[in-house]
C-alpha cells in the first residue's frame, strides 16, 4: 500500500481550472497544439512548410505579407505561414521531449541518490551539482563541432543540463520521504530497497517535480528557441521549419524580408506565454497564504 | 566539523576540476578521431601536420585518467593553445570577449535590479487590484518574448529611422582608445575622452536593455510573490497592531526578508544571461562571447569553444559559491 503524504496537489489543479488565466493559457496551448496536429492539411503549401523548395516558390521568391500570402514568402519563395504552422510540430515536440527526458533522468537519479545513501549519495549529488553548471548553449556548441548542428543535438544538451534541477527536488524530497514510518516499515518487512524507491518514493515524489517542469516549461520553450537560433543563424544547412531557426534565419535579411523573422517570433512568443500562464496560476495556487485574498492587512 | 564557509569553498574547487573533466570527456567520447576534432576538422596539405599536433597536445596514447589529469593541469596552467579562428592565443581571445560582454551585462544589471525591486515592490502593495492585474499581464508577456527577437525588431527600426547604434564602438574610434581595463565605459573616462564614452554609452544602451528585460521582471515577479506572502506573516500583522507606520514596515522589516533571494536571483540569471547577451551581442554586431561563439562554430575551433565553455562554467561556480556564502552571512539559518 502507497502512502501518499501530500494528497494537496490534486485540489491545486482543480482550483486553477476557476481561474481565467489558466484557462486562457490552456486555451492557447490547446489552439497550438491542434495547429500543430492539423497543419499539414490545414496550410496552403505543405511540402514548402517542410522545407521543399517547389518551382511555384522559385518563381514567385520573396514576397511581402498579403492575403495570398498571409505573413509573406521567404527568401527562396516559400509560403512563411505554412512553415510557421508546420514547424509548430517541431518546436512543441522538442520542447516535450526536453522536458520529459529531464524528467525522466531527473526523477530517477535524484531518487537513488535520496534513498540509496553510501556512495552512491554522494557521487550522484555530485553530479547534480556539476551537470546543474553547465550552460546549455555552450554544450550544445561543443557538440555542434563534434557532431554537426541539428535539432537532436540541442535537445541532447538541453537534457543533459536540465536533468540536473529535477533531480535536486527528488533528491531533497525523497532525503526528507525516507525518513518516514511508512518507509521504515517497509524496510523491517524485507522489501528490496529498489522496489521500495520505485513503489513509495516515486508516487511521493513525482507530483512535485512534474509541477515544477510545467511551471519551467516557457523557460525550456525559450531557451530552446535561444540555441536553435543561434545554431541556426550560423549553420546555413539547418532547415528545419522550427521557429528559433527561422528568426535565424531570417536574421540575415531583416533589413529587407522582415516578415521571415517576425512572424515565428510571434508564434514563440504566444506560445510562451501559454506556458507561463499555466505555470504561474499553479505556483500561485499551491501557495496558501497567497489564496487569502480576502484579508487585506496591508 | 569544518565550518560551512570552508566546505562550500572545497566543493566550488572540486566542481571546477569535474567541469574540465567533462569537457574532456566530451571530446574523447565523441564519434571519430577526438584528435581530428581538436584540431578543427583540418583539411588541405597541413592536415596530418595539425592532427599529429592535436595528438600530441591531447596525449591520446597514455590510459583516459592520465589524459584527463594530464588536460586539467594543462589548463590550470594557462596552456590554452592558439586559436586556429582569429589565429591567436585563446586566452587573450577569450578574456577580451568575456570583458566587452561582462561590461554589457553589468550595465543593464545595475539598472534591472533597483527597477525590478521598485516595480515589484509597487505590484505588491497593490496586489489584487487593476494596476497590478495589467503590469502582471506586462511582465507576463514581456519575460515571453525571446530576447533574440526583440533585438532583432529593435535593429529593424533602428534601421528604419535611420539611426546606427551597432558595433561597441565607432570604427573611428576603435582606433584611438587605450586599453586599460577592456571595459570601454571605464577606459574613456579614464583617458579621458567624452566623446568616445558618450559613443560607447549609446551603442551599449540598445543591447543593455533588451537585456535586462529578463533579470527586471523576473526580480519584479519574485519580489511581488514573496512581498505579498510575507504581508501575511504573524509579525507584520503584529507590527501594525503597534502602530509601527506601514513605510517602516516595508522598508525595515518585509523588505529585508526578501533580498537574500533577490541577491541569489540575480547572481544566477546574471551568469545565465551570459549567453542571451552573447545572443544580443551578434544581432547588434558587437565584439563579445557571441562574436568568439559564431566564429568559432564556423570554423570548427573546437579548443575556443572549449575555453569560452570553460570560463562561462567558471564564472557559475564563482558566483553560485559567492552568493551561498553570501546567504550563509546574510541568514545563519543555511546548511549544506
Amino acid at each position: 500500500m502507497t502512502k501518499r503524504y501530500s494528497s494537496a496537489r490534486n485540489s491545486v489543479l482543480r482550483r486553477c481550472w476557476h481561474r481565467v488565466d489558466f484557462k486562457a493559457g490552456v486555451a492557447i496551448l490547446t489552439s497550438l497544439a491542434l495547429i500543430a496536429l492539423l497543419s499539414p492539411v490545414l496550410v496552403p503549401y505543405p511540402e514548402e512548410g517542410e522545407g521543399i523548395v517547389t518551382d511555384d516558390a522559385r518563381q514567385r521568391g520573396p514576397q511581402p505579407p498579403s492575403v495570398r500570402y498571409l505573413f509573406g514568402t521567404d527568401v527562396v519563395g516559400r509560403d512563411v505561414l505554412s512553415r510557421v504552422f508546420i514547424g509548430s510540430r517541431y518546436s512543441l515536440l522538442q520542447t516535450t521531449v526536453v522536458i520529459l527526458g529531464s524528467l525522466v533522468l531527473g526523477i530517477v537519479l535524484g531518487i537513488l541518490a535520496g534513498y540509496l545513501r553510501g556512495v552512491y549519495e554522494v557521487a550522484i549529488s555530485y553530479a547534480i551539482e556539476l551537470f546543474i553548471l553547465l550552460p546549455p548553449a555552450m554544450v550544445a556548441a561543443a557538440l555542434s563541432v563534434i557532431a554537426g548542428p541539428s535539432l537532436y543535438v540541442v535537445a541532447a544538451s538541453l537534457i543533459a543540463t536540465w536533468w540536473a534541477w529535477y533531480a535536486r527536488i527528488a533528491y531533497l524530497l525523497s532525503r526528507q520521504i525516507r525518513e518516514l514510518d511508512f518507509i521504515k516499515v517497509s524496510e523491517a518487512l524485507g522489501f528490496r530497497r529498489i522496489y521500495i524507491a520505485f513503489r513509495h518514493i516515486l508516487p511521493n515524489v513525482a507530483p512535485t517535480v512534474v509541477m515544477q517542469s510545467i511551471v519551467d516549461s516557457s523557460s525550456i520553450l525559450l531557451e530552446v528557441a535561444t540555441i536553435n537560433f543561434l545554431v541556426g543563424s550560423i549553420a546555413a544547412s539547418l532547415d528545419t521549419p522550427e521557429w528559433g531557426i527561422m528568426v535565424g534565419y531570417g536574421f540575415r535579411y531583416i533589413t529587407t524580408y522582415w516578415w521571415m523573422s517576425l512572424f515565428p517570433g510571434f508564434f514563440l512568443i504566444i506560445a510562451a506565454l501559454g506556458f507561463i500562464l499555466i505555470g504561474d496560476s499553479i505556483s500561485e495556487e499551491s501557495s496558501p497564504n497567497l489564496r487569502r485574498r480576502w484579508m487585506r492587512w496591508f | 566539523m569544518a565550518s560551512y564557509y570552508v566546505r562550500r569553498t572545497l566543493l566550488g574547487v572540486s566542481l571546477i576540476l569535474g567541469l574540465l573533466a567533462i569537457i574532456y570527456v566530451l571530446v574523447y567520447v565523441a564519434p571519430g578521431n577526438p584528435a581530428y576534432v581538436w584540431a578543427g576538422k583540418p583539411r588541405g596539405p597541413r592536415a596530418v601536420e595539425a592532427i599529429k599536433q592535436a595528438e600530441r597536445e591531447l596525449g591520446l596514447d597514455q590510459p583516459l585518467y592520465i589524459q584527463i589529469a594530464q588536460f586539467i593541469t594543462r589548463f590550470l596552467a594557462g596552456e590554452w593553445g592558439v586559436s586556429i579562428a582569429f589565429k591567436q592565443p585563446i586566452q587573450v581571445v577569450v578574456f577580451r570577449s568575456f570583458k566587452a560582454t561582462v561590461e554589457l551585462l553589468t550595465f543593464s544589471y545595475v539598472f534591472a535590479i533597483p527597477l525590478g525591486l521598485a516595480l515589484g515592490t509597487f505590484m505588491a502593495l497593490r496586489r489584487g487590484g487593476r494596476v497590478d492585474l495589467l503590469l502582471k499581464i506586462a511582465s507576463s508577456t514581456f519575460i515571453s518574448i525571446p530576447r533574440f527577437w526583440l533585438a532583432l525588431i529593435l535593429v529593424l527600426v533602428f534601421y528604419l529611422t535611420g539611426l546606427q547604434p551597432l558595433g561597441r564602438l565607432d570604427p573611428r574610434y576603435s582606433v584611438e582608445i587605450k586599453e586599460i581595463t577592456g571595459f570601454y565605459l571605464l577606459d574613456s573616462l579614464f583617458t579621458p575622452r567624452l566623446d568616445i564614452f558618450l559613443d560607447a554609452l549609446v551603442r551599449l544602451i540598445p543591447p543593455a536593455l533588451v537585456v535586462a528585460v529578463y533579470p527586471l521582471f523576473s526580480i519584479a515577479r519574485y519580489v511581488r510573490y514573496s512581498l505579498s506572502e510575507r504581508f501575511y506573516e504573524d509579525y507584520v500583522i503584529e507590527a501594525i497592531s503597534l502602530g509601527i507606520s506601514r513605510r517602516v514596515i516595508l522598508a525595515r522589516y518585509a523588505l529585508r526578508g526578501t533580498i537574500p533571494a533577490v541577491v541569489q536571483i540575480a547572481g544566477m540569471s546574471f551568469v545565465y544571461s551570459f549567453v542571451e547577451a552573447a545572443v544580443v551581442e551578434i544581432i547588434f554586431m558587437r565584439e563579445g562571447v557571441g562574436r568568439v561563439l559564431v566564429e568559432g562554430l564556423l570554423r570548427s575551433d573546437y579548443p575556443l569553444i572549449v575555453a569560452v565553455f570553460f570560463v562561462a562554467s567558471l564564472t557559475l561556480v564563482i558566483v553560485n559559491t559567492a552568493t551561498d556564502l553570501i546567504q550563509k552571512k546574510l541568514d545563519p539559518r543555511v546548511r549544506i
